[in-house]
């Protein structure tokens, strides 16, 4: 009998004649190819069944592996890093290790590929942190990665690839590793990009970020990549391995107009969604834009909802407050974070501060990250690019206009400014409009640093 | 392809059912066409301002999100700008952080226009972010299409903006299915044949068989322009 990899599956091939496959965990009868099929990161569990078993097989699948990536150096690791690796080996090698932004989860990463000493396949969500990883990679293990992603397509025994072109390409790449690294991890556990991880073979996989999920995501995870082994927050490490930090609320008023509008929104909103409510125990939001979309009167609601919103991203109020603060700083490198690219560009317009954002290009990204490295630029503005995983140079001050995606994005946002350096302290400023929906959500985020 | 917001369709126990456009959409839409063609040369901002509105007929909802979207991937944006909007960007931040306390917006544009080489501000301040998707310029297509042949376009986008969120579809074929068979094994699908009258065709991705998964939909779309190609067919897809 043969185990062969079929694009993203297993495929038993001569199963001999009386043995009952179908009992196996996951097996579906193929008759397409009148054989059975498994998911591919079945891979092992299916191989050590069949063992246990007694039916000799030939395991065909793990024939394509490739060797393991060469390292020219030893990947240097913090004792805490020490500490998530050793956690991750005594899992069996599967697991999320959650480490704070800036705490070298990347490190810990390659430390992980250089201990198993098997072909390697690295997930990133973008192109830009392909690039970095690359980087990366470079430096710290003298391996020149293959990249799988912007338009290339080389595969090496360290290969990186961005989250769509795994999706798109496992079904072909996906029996050559025998280690899946997947960077901010949190972004799979419920969606279609699942199936990139269930299309892989791999055995030894690890899952990094800053921010893991909360049920049902992280038990689809914990299936798909391990539970999470080793866990550190802002707080454990600021003030040693992360820099110190400060962290202002700066609370702001609506103008009269602007508080007219903003309270005539919600009450549209609050209406139907009250009523919503008292229908809908349990219910979550989901639920309620399901239902709303469905009428007229939902459909304001919503509309209602997205304008408050709006508004509250970039009052006048926090207008002026941006404007003192960039002035009180203007000899500090500053990231300024904001809730969408079109506040980011009004902020890049009125007070010329560069914006980064989905629609800058990739090398004048990198030329501004540059810039702003070499002290040429003071300010960076941006809605969700420098939110996570970017390596973004040194900075003193991070000031939090708006957000949009609550403590996750939060957290990610604060560990920007906390790349450590002797004698520095970091200063973060979250500006909160008084008595709106704000200051509920900024005493949230503020929990989720401490915690 | 269509979002799934914009798909003009409704399900009917539990069948999809599509709207296609008829010749009795021709006149809306040949006012659309009319209307999106008055902006060329214009911001696209400003269009997509003007198509929040309501057009000056009756216009089928879901339809009329449909044809706009196909339309204005005809009206092309362009960049439009003195100075290349990148190179703006940089002389006029590093600048203004390079600028003393007290300097002015416009003292802080004229350093940037003489370390860019160009005289006076050479129209910076607007060249700073004309390449933003909302500030470039829309410039109509070669040839205007008819209402007759942007509906085509239309339908097609239906049909294959379905067909990419399938995860099997089901070909009976008339006519020889070789050529099929072979675009579906060309695009890693699989494909088995059922003996019928006239033959058909069942053609999907191996995972499928474990997930509803939409891995294979954009090669099921792909495959919609080679079965014109046969003498009739009659498709169903299964999401």
């Amino acid at each position: 009998m043969r185990l062969v990899f079929d694009r993203g599956t297993l495929i038993l091939r001569e199963a001999p004649p009386g043995l009952d496959l179908a009992r196996l965990p996951e097996a579906r009868w193929d008759p397409r190819v009148s054989a059975f099929r498994f998911p591919a990161c079945t891979l092992e569990a299916l191989a050590g069944r069949l063992r246990r078993m007694g039916v000799p097989f030939s395991d065909e699948a793990s024939a394509g592996r490739m060797g393991r990536p060469a390292f020219r150096t030893p990947v240097g690791l913090r004792p805490y890093q020490r500490a998530a690796l050793a956690a991750w080996e005594m899992a069996g090698g599967r697991g999320l290790v959650v480490l704070p932004t800036g705490a070298g989860k990347t490190r810990v990463a390659f430390a992980a590929i250089a201990q198993a000493r098997v072909a390697a396949l690295c997930l990133v969500p973008t192109r830009v942190l392909v690039q970095q990883w690359q980087n990366v990679a470079r430096e710290l293990t003298g391996v020149d990665p293959g990249i799988f992603g912007d338009g290339e397509r080389a595969v090496r025994p360290l290969t990186i690839a961005t989250f769509e072109s795994a999706w798109r390409y496992m079904d072909r790449i996906g029996d050559r590793f025998g280690l899946l690294v997947v960077d901010e991890v949190h972004h799979f556990g419920g969606g279609v990009r699942d199936e990139s991880l269930e299309m892989c073979t791999a055995g030894l996989r690890l899952g990094l970020t800053a921010t893991p999920p909360a049920p049902p995501g992280s038990v689809r995870l914990a299936e798909l990549v391990g539970k999470t082994v080793y866990e550190l927050s802002v707080a454990d490490l600021a003030g040693s391995f992360l820099a110190p930090f400060d962290h202002l609320v700066v609370h702001v008023e609506l103008e009269p107009d602007e508080r007219a509008e903003y309270d005539r929104l919600r009450a549209l909103f609050r209406e139907v969604f009250d009523q919503f409510r008292r229908f809908h125990l349990g219910a979550g939001w989901e639920d309620f834009i399901q239902e709303a979309g469905r009428t007229d009167e939902g459909r304001r609601a919503i509309a209602a909802f997205h304008g408050a919103r709006k508004l509250l991203a970039f009052p006048r109020g926090k207008r002026q407050a941006l404007a003192r603060l960039l002035a009180t700083h203007a000899d500090a490198r500053t990231l300024v974070f904001v809730a969408d690219n079109h506040t980011a560009y009004g902020v890049a317009r009125e007070h010329l501060v560069m914006p980064l954002t989905c629609d800058i290009g990739r090398a004048e990204r990198e030329r501004a990250l540059a810039l702003f490295r070499e002290g040429k630029l003071r300010a960076l503005v941006s809605a969700q690019v420098l939110n996570e995983g970017l390596d973004v140079p040194d900075a003193e001050v991070g000031i939090v206009v708006a957000g949009r995606r609550g403590e996750r994005e939060h957290v990610q946002r604060i560990g920007r400014v906390l790349r450590p350096r002797p004698g520095k302290r970091a200063l973060v400023y979250e500006l909160v409009v008084r008595g709106t929906s704000e200051v509920r959500e900024a005493a949230r985020r503020r929990r989720a640093i401490a915690a | 392809l269509l979002p799934e917001k914009v798909i003009p369709a409704r399900i009917e126990r539990g069948v999809v059912v599509p709207f296609f456009l008829t010749t009795q959409d021709h006149p809306w839409l040949a006012i659309l066409i009319e209307e999106i063609d008055r902006f060329s040369g214009r911001p696209r901002r400003e269009l997509w301002e003007r198509l929040r509105a309501p057009l000056p007929c009756a216009v089928p909802f879901f339809k009329g999100r449909a044809a706009t979207a196909v339309l204005l991937r005809l009206w092309r944006a362009v960049e439009e700008a003195a100075v290349a909007p990148p190179a703006a960007r940089e002389a006029v931040f590093v600048a203004a952080a390079a600028a003393p306390a007290g300097a002015t917006r416009a003292g802080i544009f004229a350093e940037a226009a003489a370390a860019l080489g160009v005289g006076g501000d050479a129209g910076l301040e607007g060249a700073l972010f004309a390449d933003l998707p909302g500030e470039r310029i829309v410039r109509a297509p070669s040839v205007v299409p008819p209402a007759a042949e942007a509906a085509l376009r239309v339908n097609l986008a239906i049909a294959r903006s379905l067909l990419q969120r399938a995860s099997i579809i089901s070909i009976q074929l008339e006519g020889a299915a070789r050529p099929v068979v072979r675009q579906a094994q060309w695009r890693g699908l699989l494909c088995t044949l059922r003996a019928a009258e006239p033959p058909e065709l069942e053609v999907s991705g191996p995972f499928a068989l474990f997930r509803r998964t939409v891995l294979y939909g954009r090669a099921l779309g792909e495959m919609l322009p080679f079965l014109a190609r046969t003498g009739r067919y009659q498709l169903r897809a299964r999401c």
